[in-house]
């Protein structure tokens, strides 16, 4: 627009706008004198108006027009020349930026995450429309410590599937209260409490809830991640239904300290189940549990710890005989207990394909318990092929007075099958007896041994020398114990580990240098009935070694030092 | 051998095993059978063409994604990291990075629509709207009373 057309053009507009006035305008009556000074007034006031009016139009309209301009400029941008789907993979990609920086806590991570987003939808009102219009998977997480901002992602995730985690202890039932007409569309759930009350009051207002058609995942756990020395929370019996008992898509559920009973159809159809620090006690009983496994004859992971089932009491009701769970999908047994617990028997009713991986400690109450408190008799491991009957090439134990740990491999330390911890005075010297009888161990060929007793045992390591003897396909020994060595040296080749070919040998600092050269002389020789199959030896932690002592090694084996 | 005519009418004869990491022209080959017609790609041009070549070329030996792969990308398994090798590859300039891009999504390359992505997502990372405006050549084009919207809405979402 030139400025000499300026003046024209506004007069055309405020003829235009005068005609829309007057049209608009009542007739006005002049009395019969007229005061040509109050008229001239009364027109120029109708001309100012007209000016305003033009001039507020014309600011509208030229505001209108730059925002439609940049708007045009905007769409002209290399980055909004991408499609729309392409566009949203970047923003998706943003978002996971702050998803996978686990270091904020939880609710701080919702709130980054969504101050992320609100930022790109500021860029401009192409981004702006795109994100809050025709993304609603990127609102599917909502921030429940700000309702505000939560009630936004809720509307702006239309009908997303929802997943929802928070901590709980604060303004709890406001925040359920805001979840609760969206529990349909809800795919997971988390809630996080730190205390009893609210534990509680969690399953009391889930238990309000309407059927939650899409839920698929159940977390609901109360106290610190890393505090293992919690009590363990009871059941209340007088919970019924969780979701109006409809949550036929529920597959996950894990419950830590948080008790919901049993008999709740939530339990049913599941995939995963990882229930820790919860007394069943009141209402629950080691049968009503197996029947909820029944329950989910697909579950492929099951973690119970620390969880108390009681039997069932014999004079309210004949004991009905413990059926046997047929598991074939399961893929992760996780096991942790204490004296007593019934859940320790679990094994003994568990049919579970051999490819399951077994991961069981608990403490050992009794004298004369040792593993067998967890695993059944080797007729019913045969019955059931436990994964206990993989051939197992590798076993790793460690022990010290009060400890054993078992690992069984497959190959390497990657494939390991089971790993079987217990604690308990003089736990290890009951342990080791068994080992070979209730755990099959044929195909053994690496024994990895840590032993950090501290008193002299000499129990202990007689039942060492009986199970090595037990087990002469053992080809590689890796320890750190010089009363290894000697029962290797005291023994004849051919009586304990004839086929020992390698030998890796932690010295810390005990002085068996000696041991050492007389084991390597032992099982080089020739002429003392053995195969003499020693070929390699490994030490590492070698400042007890003397240079001459390394040289007498070398003379018969390859020796390699770390 | 695989003949490749760009929009600008450039020519490029590439291994089949190259040429295959788009599904695109995977397809193409699979549908024509054995044929020595050149494939006409319209929508990309010669320098482009040449620098997602260079990309093909160097993972031509990688399996391609599986579908279980691409299900994965929808789940939580998604990673944000890039490869070294591609994180240089993509050093270029904005206008370049948008039609690698663009090319990626047309031949239908996933891993490298995947790396461009990022990289983009990462220069967004960190920045204030006007700091993404600025880096993309975007302007404010929000009226008054979406500011006032969007104040609100960020006020909401402030630490706590």
């Amino acid at each position: 627009m030139t400025p000499r057309m300026l003046p024209e053009l506004f007069q055309a507009l405020m003829d235009d706008c005068r005609n829309t006035l007057d049209e608009s305008a009542s007739p006005r009556v002049y009395g019969e004198r007229l005061f040509s000074s109050a008229a001239a007034q009364f027109e120029l006031d109708e001309q100012l108006e007209v000016v305003q009016r033009v001039v507020a139009d014309v600011t509208t309209y030229a505001g209108e027009m730059t925002y439609r301009l940049r708007s045009r400029r905007n769409q002209l941008s290399a980055i909004n020349r991408l499609p729309t789907d392409v566009l949203l993979i970047i923003f998706q990609r943003a978002k996971d930026l702050i998803t996978q920086e686990t270091s904020f806590p939880r609710h701080r991570g919702a709130l980054k995450f969504s101050q992320v987003l609100l930022r790109l939808s500021s860029v401009c009102r192409l981004w702006r429309n795109f994100i809050t219009q025709d993304c609603p998977a990127l609102w599917t997480k909502p921030p429940m410590t700000s309702p505000m901002l939560a009630m936004l992602f809720l509307s702006r995730s239309k009908e997303a599937p929802l997943e929802i985690a928070f901590d709980g202890d604060h303004k709890l039932s406001e925040r359920l209260s805001l979840l609760r007409p969206h529990i349909n569309r809800c795919r997971s759930l988390q809630i996080f409490v730190h205390d009893d009350d609210n534990a509680q009051k969690v399953v009391e207002l889930l238990q309000g809830f309407p059927s939650a058609a899409h839920l698929e995942s159940l977390y609901l756990r109360q106290g610190d991640f890393r505090d293992d020395t919690m009590g363990r929370t009871r059941s209340t019996s007088s919970l019924s239904g969780l979701f109006a008992g409809a949550t036929p898509r529920l597959r996950k559920i894990h419950l830590r300290a948080i008790c919901i009973p049993l008999d709740t159809p939530v339990f049913h159809g599941l995939t995963h189940l990882d229930l820790s620090y919860i007394d069943y006690s009141d209402g629950g009983s080691i049968h009503k549990f197996f029947h909820t496994l029944e329950l989910s004859p697909f579950l492929g992971v099951l973690r119970l710890i620390y969880v108390v089932l009681p039997p069932f009491i014999a004079d309210i009701q004949p004991t009905p005989v413990l059926p046997t769970i047929v598991l074939t999908h399961l893929r992760s047994l996780f096991l942790r207990c204490r004296p007593g617990d019934q859940v320790r028997l679990i094994l003994h009713q568990l049919a579970i394909p051999p490819s399951c991986r077994l991961d069981i400690c608990g403490e050992t109450g009794m004298p004369g318990d040792d593993l067998y408190g967890f695993l059944p008799p080797p007729s019913v491991i045969s019955a059931n092929t436990l994964p206990l009957m993989q051939p197992i090439r590798l076993l790793c134990v460690e022990m010290d007075d009060d400890y054993i740990q078992l690992r069984g491999c497959t190959l390497g330390l990657q494939d390991q099958a089971y790993s079987i911890t217990q604690n308990g005075e003089g736990i290890s010297q009951r342990v080791l007896p068994n080992l070979g009888h209730i755990l099959p161990l044929v195909s053994l060929e690496e024994l990895d041994l840590t032993v950090c007793t501290t008193e002299d045992s000499p129990d202990l390591f007689l039942q060492l020398a009986d199970f090595l003897q037990r087990h002469p396909s053992i080809k590689d020994i890796v320890c750190n114990d010089p009363r290894v060595l000697e029962l290797l040296v005291v023994t004849p080749t051919r009586h304990l580990c004839p086929l020992l070919h390698s030998l890796k040998f932690c010295f810390e600092s005990a002085p068996c240098e000696a041991a050492m050269i007389r084991l390597v002389d032992s099982r080089t020789m020739r002429g003392d009935g053995g195969n003499n199959a020693l070929r390699h030896v490994m030490v590492w932690e070698c400042a007890s070694l003397s240079d001459s002592g390394l040289a007498a090694l070398r003379e018969r084996v390859e020796v390699e030092v770390d | 051998m695989v003949n490749l005519v760009t929009s600008d009418n450039e020519s490029f004869t590439v291994e089949k095993a190259v040429a295959s990491r788009s599904v695109l022209i995977k397809n193409m080959l699979e549908d024509v059978g054995e044929s020595d017609q050149p494939i006409p790609l319209p929508n990309v041009t010669a320098s482009v063409l040449k620098k997602v070549l260079e990309y093909c070329d160097h993972h031509k030996n990688e399996p391609m994604p599986t579908s279980e792969d691409l299900a994965a990308e929808d789940t939580r398994k998604r990673t944000t990291d890039i490869g070294e090798w591609d994180q240089k590859f993509i050093q270029v300039d904005q206008e370049m990075l948008f039609e690698i891009i663009l090319a990626a999504n047309y031949l239908d390359i996933k891993p490298l629509l995947d790396v461009g992505c990022k990289t983009v997502a990462n220069m967004i990372k960190g920045k204030t709207p006007e700091e993404i405006r600025k880096l993309f050549n975007i302007v404010n084009d929000f009226t008054p009373e979406e500011e006032a919207q969007i104040k609100k809405e960020n006020e909401w979402a402030e630490d706590r």
